[in-house]
């Protein structure tokens, strides 16, 4: 990745409020890339067929968040196709869901997702792990950003 | 009625006559080959023989012949041109004429040296003129013959081929014969003949290293078949020189022009020590013969030593394995005789036994024939005999089955039955199975044998009761199964599903406070900004208690849900037939408002009566019914048609909408707990289908989906059309 290029978070989730909750703590830990926001998975498929010109060719690189469950396309099926992808399958994807069980956990990694965050009912651990995404996308992908 | 061993002496006679008999034929065959053998050996000895006497033959022939040549070339020899003229010479001196003796020796000892195979040469002239090297050996031959020197020679020199006139010792003491070479002039007339006695030594050796056995001789055999010498000794004695001439066929062989570089093989008895031999001769052009012989009795010897000692082998061989084959045998009749026997004992009594447990037993038997029809398929079977368990298991009477056939007494037995008895009474297998007869209503255990050809005999258990706790158990099963999925499925809601509202409580309620720490901040300034307060409640408070409040809601929304779901089944089933033409008309009724509300055409065709609990098949339909009116198209009339038919012992029954349609990959999730495939573009708990599917099995049921997007979606389920048991 060209560590020039900005850094844009695509984040798919079906519950608004935690996009809410994941933006804001985002912007408290930091980060302050901008954000595109979409409801399931079809909706960011989509967009990434439609807009694939723009994208590719643009001097932003991505970062995605993507829930697991969600309607329609699942988050699964999302890594999948971004995995499958010839333009996107190097770009970081993070996955983001409400439970921790090994076999899904498993199944992201051997699909090839770069990290897997647990959403916490205890929002302190919550916050941290945001905290710590975000620590993770300004050391690696933005580090003029810090300043 | 016992049977012992000495009953059984006949076939253990003919057994021994059968060993004996093959014991002989081996005998024939071995002799049969021994003589095909001999001839063999016989004639590839012979053949080997004649080769070799002619290729003797030809070695001695190109010595003779070397001689022949040196005798030729002296009649261009000078010196010995001066012999013929030797009386045309002046030897006169002083007018009287001298002795040309010496002058003679001269010549002839000069001729000698130049020639040394020969020990003596002369020249012979038509006229009987002769001129000798040494002349007493040709004069003591002469004395012999009685005749005088001119009348000897003038009958020489009429010969108009070379050839050997005679054999002896010469006065050298070496072995010696005359070759004599007939000189011819232009006209074919005799000019002279050339003369030379020659030393034999040469032709010996090829005798005697050639020669390969120590009781095969060569021989050399005169013109008249005197056997001059053979390789032991050259000249024989004059007894055993002569004993050849007894067989005159050799002395026409050797006369024979034809004959002549040819080999010939004839038996014969050999003068040298009066035995049979066989002996392959050659006829040489200048008259004599060659002959290469062997002992015959030496050939049989070999053969019969070889064909004897197979024989005994042979013989040996046979006796030993018949010995022990007749130990096994005895051994094998011994245990038959025995089984027999024991059989034989208790026939008597099983037959008692048997007539009281074909009495007693408690599994049913019968004995039937099959009946084919033309091709020969089994088409009927006709009852032979039964036992009093066969009625009982039956509940048919004796009296009604024995000689009729089983589609008389129960027309509508299944075809499976048939096919299957048909296969043992054809085939002559055993069968053990388990079916179900329709006519009786009862489960049967089966094993099906076949006594004899085109018939077969059963013995039957009733298994109903255990058939039916099999096939309750089965279901139970099957509930057990679906009730861990359900389990399953709700525990991966609760850890997806309920966990999400409880993220969003717990993180907005963190925000508030975050929210309550900036509101104290503002205040412990003392200079209340009020447009920021305001911004702080209206845009983040509110937002945080709204979603707050929604996740509440969502969460007793889920719970609610779960509980509903819980409480499927859990009252009792009231099982019975249902006219579902009459359940369908009062669901359709129950929507009417809606279905006019929203101009919605139902069309509904004839439905097959089903076996299930009415209440929960009327839910089925009403919340099929529901999601088929929720996910119609905007753009276009509503069109639900409700059907069904009837499969084997299910009926199906199908609603079907012109709506938005599933896609393909939703077809198994919209039957999961809480799954909803557009979840912002309807209302709904995603509990519908997952309760119906629940329903459905419940009544040993299915549900599944067909559908397009965009065009439609038909729904289809099936309830068992009564009751099986």
């Amino acid at each position: 990745m060209n560590m020039k290029k900005e850094v844009v978070i695509f984040l798919a989730e079906d519950d608004d409020g935690h996009s809410l909750l994941i933006k804001k703590n985002l912007k408290r830990a930091g980060v302050l890339n901008e954000i595109f926001y979409f409801r399931d998975g079809e909706e960011i498929l989509n967009y990434i067929k439609n807009n694939r010109e723009k994208l590719v060719n643009s001097n932003f690189s991505y970062l995605f968040l993507i829930d697991i469950r969600m309607p329609k396309v699942d988050g699964v099926e999302v890594l999948r196709q971004l995995k499958k992808d010839k333009d996107f399958h190097k770009m970081p994807v993070i996955m983001i869901t409400t439970t921790d069980d090994p076999k899904e956990i498993a199944l992201c990694h051997e699909i090839g997702c770069n990290n897997y965050i647990t959403k916490p009912v205890d929002y302190d651990k919550f916050a941290n792990a945001i905290q710590q995404l975000g620590l993770f996308l300004l050391i690696t992908e933005i580090p003029e950003m810090i300043i | 009625m016992k049977i012992n061993f000495n009953d059984i002496i006949i076939p253990r006679k003919i057994i021994l006559l059968f060993i004996f008999s093959i014991i002989i034929l081996i005998v024939l065959i071995t002799i049969f080959l021994n003589r095909n053998l001999s001839d063999l050996f016989f004639k590839l000895w012979t053949n080997y023989n004649q080769d070799l006497a002619l290729s003797i033959s030809k070695h001695c022939h190109k010595e003779i012949d070397i001689a022949q040549k040196q005798l030729e070339m002296l009649s261009i020899d000078p010196d010995f041109q001066n012999l013929s003229n030797i009386d045309k010479i002046d030897l006169t001196i002083n007018g009287l004429p001298q002795n040309y003796e010496p002058y003679k020796r001269k010549i002839f000892s000069e001729l000698l040296k130049r020639n040394k195979d020969f020990s003596l040469l002369f020249l012979l002239l038509p006229n009987g003129d002769n001129y000798i090297s040494y002349p007493f050996e040709i004069q003591k031959s002469l004395k012999k013959n009685n005749l005088s020197d001119r009348e000897y020679f003038q009958k020489v020199v009429k010969t108009k081929i070379p050839y050997i006139s005679d054999y002896f010792i010469g006065a050298d003491g070496q072995p010696s014969i005359v070759i004599d070479v007939p000189i011819l002039d232009e006209n074919n007339n005799i000019k002279c003949h050339i003369g030379g006695v020659f030393y034999l030594d040469t032709l010996n050796l090829i005798l005697k290293q050639i020669t390969p056995e120590e009781e095969t001789y060569s021989m050399l055999i005169d013109r008249k078949g005197n056997l001059i010498a053979h390789n032991n000794s050259l000249f024989l004695e004059k007894k055993e020189k002569n004993n050849l001439k007894k067989h005159p066929f050799i002395k026409d062989f050797l006369a024979n022009k034809d004959s002549y570089n040819k080999s010939k093989t004839f038996s014969y008895i050999h003068p040298v020590d009066n035995k049979e031999y066989i002996g392959s001769f050659v006829a040489l052009s200048f008259g004599w013969g060659f002959g290469l012989s062997f002992k015959k009795e030496m050939i049989y010897k070999n053969i019969n030593l070889q064909t004897l000692s197979i024989l005994l082998l042979v013989i040996l061989l046979i006796i030993l394995v018949d010995g022990i084959g007749f130990i096994i045998l005895r051994r094998y009749i011994n245990t038959w005789i025995e089984k027999e026997n024991i059989l034989l004992e208790s026939n008597l009594e099983n037959e008692k036994k048997y007539q009281m447990l074909f009495d007693t037993m408690l599994n049913g038997f019968a004995l039937h024939e099959i009946i084919c029809d033309k091709e020969g398929t089994p088409i009927d079977y006709r009852f032979l005999e039964i036992n009093p368990s066969f009625e009982r298991i039956t509940g048919l009477r004796k009296d009604d089955l024995v000689g009729k056939t089983v589609l008389e007494v129960l027309p509508k037995t299944e075809s499976y039955w048939i096919s299957q008895y048909g296969e043992v009474a054809l085939k002559g297998i055993d069968k053990f199975f388990e079916n179900y007869s329709s006519d009786l209503n009862r489960y049967y255990e089966v094993f099906a044998y076949c006594p004899k050809k085109m018939q077969f005999a059963v013995i039957i258990s009733d298994i109903t009761p255990r058939k039916i706790s099999e096939i309750e158990m089965n279901k139970l099963n099957q509930e057990l199964v679906l009730k861990n999925k359900e389990l399953e499925q709700i525990v991966y809601v609760s850890s997806h599903d309920l966990r999400s509202p409880l993220v969003n409580i717990q993180g907005f309620s963190k925000e508030l406070q975050h929210s309550v720490n900036s509101i104290k901040k503002l205040l412990e300034t003392k200079e209340i900004k009020s447009k920021q307060l305001e911004d702080i409640i209206t845009e983040d408070i509110e937002t945080f208690l709204m979603y707050i409040l929604k996740s509440v809601e969502k969460m007793d929304s889920l719970l609610s849900g779960l509980l509903k779901l819980s409480r499927v089944g859990r009252a009792a089933l009231n099982l019975k037939i249902i006219n579902m033409n009459k359940l369908i008309n009062n669901v359709i009724k129950n929507f009417s408002f809606k279905i006019v509300e929203n101009c919605i055409k139902i069309n509904t065709e004839e439905l097959p009566d089903c076996f299930g609990d009415e209440v929960l098949v009327d839910q089925v339909f009403s919340n099929l019914l529901e999601n088929a009116m929720k996910y119609l198209a905007n753009n276009r009339q509503g069109i639900i048609t409700i059907g069904g038919f009837v499969e084997k012992d299910t009926s199906v029954y199908f609603i079907e909408d012109n709506g938005v349609g599933i896609g393909q990959e939703h077809y198994d999730k919209v039957f999961e707990l809480f799954y909803r495939v557009s979840p912002r573009e309807s209302k709904g708990e995603g509990l519908g289908l997952t309760v119906t599917k629940k329903i459905l099995h419940m009544l040993n049921g299915n549900i599944w989906v067909e559908s397009e997007l965009g065009k439609g979606t038909k729904f289809l389920f099936s309830l068992p059309t009564k009751n099986k048991l």
